[in-house]
């Protein structure tokens, strides 16, 4: 009688398995010097507050969804190596990429990303070559000369 | 009973694990943002054209020549970064020695701007002064990462006054014209 229970167990938890195996690969990095020619308005102007990356710094492909109306939700987060409180970096999505999903949200506003997890975009199905966009604000000379290094972590969940 | 107990704990097992697997998530990305602030020392003065003085008659015969003009400021602008505990000073030399019975004193007015602008220095021969030989003497220490501003008379004003130096003015010959070069300098401090 037992057996027939983790036998029913078994059977029931299969059919849900192949939905973990949603895959999600980045390429990019974006690295920033700053120095004396951001200072636009010469001798005693400050530096200039925003810096952005090339609209396809970052690249995303999420994939091994079960079919094209397999819903994902793409969330994000940093973690500092060195930061100052003053920097805000900003994620923005300037382009879909392709594949046979589909893809919306995070394409009008830059994301301040934060410690914890935000989200960022949605979609359903694989969707390959998604381009990102990063934007550096909060830039003054009140800001120390320093390296400062932080990694930004892209977590895909597969919705129901 | 057991069987019943065995029932429930499937159902509630699987109740438990059935949103692990249908909404299943993936930390499969991360991508490095590097950031580096270079040092920053760009300076300026503002002079918009030489400053000449003239020595004269004194006003009454038994006074001290008369110098003019008494001296008009000019500015000191700086965008300056710095590592944390890293300051900047700001100094002033002359190319030549001061004449016989002449004094020449500069001195910058308090700093203003954001960030670490400054302390402007009182010391030299006179108090509130600097005075100005061919030595580099400091007028302005303790510069961190800062800006002054850039507008026409934003930084800490600069005061280039000549005065009659009566230690030495039995020394004084006249000449026809002089010209001394004053020379800011923005050094690292120790």
């Amino acid at each position: 009688m037992r057996a027939r229970y983790v036998f029913l167990l078994v059977l029931l938890l299969f059919p849900f398995y192949p939905l973990s195996a949603i895959t999600i690969s980045l390429s990019g990095s974006w690295s920033l010097s700053i120095d004396s020619s951001d200072v636009s308005s010469g001798a005693g102007g400050d530096l200039n507050s925003q810096y952005q990356s090339n609209a396809d710094q970052v690249s995303l492909d999420i994939g091994d969804l079960i079919d094209s109306g397999d819903a994902w939700e793409l969330q994000v987060h940093k973690e500092d190596l060195l930061w100052h409180s003053d920097m805000i970096l900003g994620l923005l999505r300037t382009s879909g990429g392709s594949g046979a999903g589909t893809i919306s949200g995070g394409d009008s506003l830059f994301l301040e990303l934060t410690a914890t997890d935000q989200y960022f975009f949605d979609g359903t199905g694989d969707r390959s070559l998604i381009d990102i966009q990063l934007r550096l604000s909060g830039i003054s000379v009140v800001i120390p000369a320093d390296t400062y290094s932080t990694t930004i972590y892209f977590t895909v969940i597969d919705t129901p | 009973m057991t069987e019943r107990i065995i029932r429930a704990s499937c159902l509630l097992l699987l109740l438990l694990l059935s949103p692990f697997f249908l909404s299943a998530q993936v930390d499969g990305g991360d991508s490095t943002t590097t950031i580096t602030i270079n040092d920053v020392s760009l300076f300026q003065h503002t002079t918009a054209t030489d400053v000449s003085f003239v020595i004269d008659d004194p006003a009454s015969p038994g006074e001290l020549p008369l110098i003019t003009p008494a001296g008009t400021p000019t500015y000191l602008q700086y965008t300056v970064v710095v590592a944390t505990g890293a300051e900047k000073t700001i100094q002033a030399s002359c190319d030549t020695t001061m004449r016989d019975g002449l004094r020449m004193n500069i001195w910058a007015g308090a700093p203003t701007g954001t960030g670490g602008v400054g302390t402007a220095l009182a010391g030299g021969l006179e108090v509130g002064t600097t005075y100005v030989a061919d030595t580099a003497v400091d007028i302005i220490d303790t510069i961190t990462s800062c800006a002054t501003g850039s507008g026409g008379t934003q930084g800490p004003a600069v005061f280039c006054t000549l005065t009659i130096d009566e230690s030495t003015f039995a020394n004084m010959v006249t000449v026809a014209s002089e010209v001394y070069t004053i020379t800011y300098t923005m050094i690292d401090s120790p």
